[in-house]
């Protein structure tokens, strides 16, 4: 094979515009592979399913749960409260960052134990920094017992009241 | 003896394998830095200046020093650890109590990870003061700070490996962290997890970061980094009294000397003295390893490792899209870009100008940033705030001392990056200290003397 050297001779300009459509082309062609590689590998190591176990709780029989009492389920990551109003299931997953806050002596409220938020008995925050107060489980009743979905979390602020 | 060696180095496999004679001539001493691949970074010859130790205190050395022990302790520990759960916290205990100096090797994997955290950010810090990130060393700046970011990733994806409480709620808090990012978080913290929480999906993706991805990218950037250097004629050396600085070749009358034996020579005894350092420490001192991770209890108070402190208790004050995200990409970029701005470089001293009116300025900046940090966060910043002030006073000083030589002298010629370099590096240091000694159970404020050290 013959090569020419292209400082010796130089090509004419109608050559050169050649030269630069096919290399724009061909550089175009090789950006658009490469991008769509990357995004194929982003694709590829994004999980495609996510496993989730049924987390649904039953409780007992709500008329046995007295006024004023406080459940700890699911070891500690749901406190299931029966207020005046009803039942609250709030989650003990910390909104700031994950992790479980615990009760605090003296306040009756929750600590958080990795940046200290500080959060009332119902949940709501007292300190920061966290700033949306502790998530709430949905609550239901099923064959007379009280079930809470401890793999599911609520908008709804009012307390659960049993449908008469 | 000295037949022995004969017999061994007088053969052709010898001669095959290193090619120059015994180094006992300046040409053969020049041929084995030259032809040796694993000392060809080297110079056949340097410039004294550069060889002495308190220069650089062989802070990036000792750096490339860690990160080859932690090469051969981290493949050591990898013939007994599978990463899946629960086999991943029964093979540490294996290590520790089965395997033969199990302890040890992972001990000193440990402590030498430690260490070099802390040495790549000494060596940054140095690099600053020495002011050897000027042209046309920028961008060897911009890989340090990649190498650093690189270096705090390795530590980070290393510390879910154990699979125990701290390893488990440390990457629980800083997925979350990554999933405050604006737009993007809920994307990059699945990609992290590679599930909706941590389990043996997220260990599976740290453990081939730890072991594969982040060692190839780091190794790769101190061979550049030092290829750099190389290609800069060496590390930056402040021009001499009476010569004139150049970038280029140094001065005719630059002292040098030859590589072998006399910078090897110290090279080696670095090497050796991190060595028996870190070993000693790793027969004193054991890693910890904390219960099995248990996803139903956060430990109190949940503590990062020391070099994460600092960041946990930034966390403490601001939400996290700021200090998790915002704070720590900030002040990434912005060391990044100190050599492109020449700061730092030929500024004039700060109290060369009226000194009136800079100490008006000063004291009006001090008190804005006062408000600020006093008004912006779940609590008044003081970690931040009292260095403010007490740099500042120390600043103010220059407008006042006069002495020709000493700290005086050091006070009143320094430059305003200069201060906010220093503010910055004492904020992390009291960031950390605070997070390490002064935060107890529900990271409340503790004195570490009433109350006991919480680690
Ligand atoms: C894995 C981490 C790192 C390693 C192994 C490393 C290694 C080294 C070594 C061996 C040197 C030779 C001189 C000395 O020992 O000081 C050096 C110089 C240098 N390093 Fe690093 N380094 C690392 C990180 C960094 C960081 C975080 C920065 C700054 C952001 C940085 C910026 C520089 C610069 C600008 C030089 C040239 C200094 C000069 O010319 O005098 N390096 N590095
Ligand atoms: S995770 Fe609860 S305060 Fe940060």
């Amino acid at each position: 094979m013959a090569l020419v050297d292209d400082l010796e001779h130089p090509p004419t300009s109608q050559e050169s515009a050649r030269r630069r459509f096919l290399a724009a082309v061909g550089g175009g062609a090789l950006g658009v592979g490469a991008l769509g590689a990357a995004i194929t590998t982003l694709r590829f190591i994004e999980p495609s399913v996510v496993y989730e176990e049924d987390k649904r709780i039953a409780v007992g029989r709500p008329e046995e749960i007295a006024v004023g009492t406080v459940l700890v389920l699911a070891s500690g990551k749901v406190y299931l409260l029966r207020t005046e109003a009803g039942f609250i299931a709030l989650s003990t997953v910390c909104t700031h960052l994950g992790c479980i806050v615990r009760p605090e002596a003296g306040s009756g409220g929750f600590a958080c134990p990795c940046h200290g938020s500080r959060f009332r008995a119902e949940g709501t925050v007292r300190l920061g920094p966290a700033v949306r107060e502790l998530r709430r489980h949905p609550i239901s009743v099923e064959d007379g017992l009280l079930i809470v979905d401890a793999g599911a979390f609520t908008e709804d602020r009012a307390a659960f009241t049993v449908p008469a | 003896m000295s037949r022995l060696l004969d017999a061994l180095t007088r053969n052709r496999v010898w001669k095959s394998i290193v090619r120059h004679g015994y180094p006992d001539t300046n040409k053969n001493r020049t041929l084995l830095v030259f032809s040796n691949f694993f000392l060809h970074a080297h110079p056949v010859k340097a410039r004294l200046r550069a060889f002495a130790f308190s220069r650089t205190l062989y802070l990036g050395g000792l750096s490339i020093g860690c990160f080859a022990l932690l090469i051969i302790t981290g493949t050591l520990l990898m013939f007994f650890y599978r990463p899946a759960v629960p086999q991943a916290y029964h093979d540490m205990k294996d290590i520790e109590f089965v395997v033969f100096t199990g302890m040890f090797q992972r001990n000193l994997h440990r402590w030498a990870a430690h260490a070099m955290v802390a040495l790549v950010f000494a060596h940054m810090a140095l690099t600053f003061y020495r002011k050897a990130y000027r042209p046309p060393r920028e961008f060897n700046w911009v890989i340090g700070v990649l190498l650093f970011v690189g270096t705090v990733l390795l530590s980070y994806t290393g510390y879910l490996l154990p699979w125990d409480q701290l390893a488990y709620w440390a990457v629980t808090v800083g997925t979350n962290m990554a999933g405050a990012t604006p737009f993007l978080g809920d994307w990059i913290k699945r990609l992290l997890l590679g599930a909706g929480r941590i389990g043996e999906s997220t260990l599976i993706r740290f453990y081939v970061l730890h072991c594969v991805v982040l060692p190839l990218a780091v190794g790769f950037g101190i061979g550049l980094h030092i290829w750099r250097i190389r290609k800069d004629r060496g590390i930056y050396l402040p021009p001499r009294p009476g010569s004139v600085e150049s970038s280029g070749d140094e001065p005719a009358d630059e002292p040098t000397a030859m590589t072998f034996p006399h910078l090897l020579l110290r090279e080696g005894v670095a090497g050796v003295a991190l060595t028996l350092a870190l070993s000693l420490g790793a027969l004193l001192a054991d890693a910890p390893l904390e219960d099995i991770a248990n996803p139903d209890r956060t430990p109190n108070p949940a503590k990062s490792p020391w070099y994460f402190l600092g960041l946990q208790e930034l966390l403490h004050y601001w939400r996290p899209s700021i200090s998790g995200v915002l704070l720590p990409v900030l002040t990434l970029v912005a060391l990044a870009a100190i050599p492109y701005f020449q700061i730092n470089l030929d500024r004039r001293p700060l109290w060369e100008s009226p000194r009136r009116r800079t100490l008006a300025r000063l004291w009006a900046a001090i008190a804005l940033l006062t408000a600020l940090f006093w008004k912006s966060g779940a609590h008044p910043v003081w970690a931040i705030m009292v260095p403010l002030w007490g740099i500042g006073v120390v600043m103010s000083l220059g407008a006042f001392v006069q002495g020709k030589r000493g700290a005086a002298r050091a006070i009143r010629e320094r430059s305003l990056p200069f201060w906010i370099f220093t503010w910055f590096l004492v904020i992390v240091v009291v960031l950390t200290v605070v997070g390490t000694l002064f935060r107890g159970p529900g990271w409340s404020f503790v004195y570490p003397w009433r109350s006991g050290l919480y680690l």
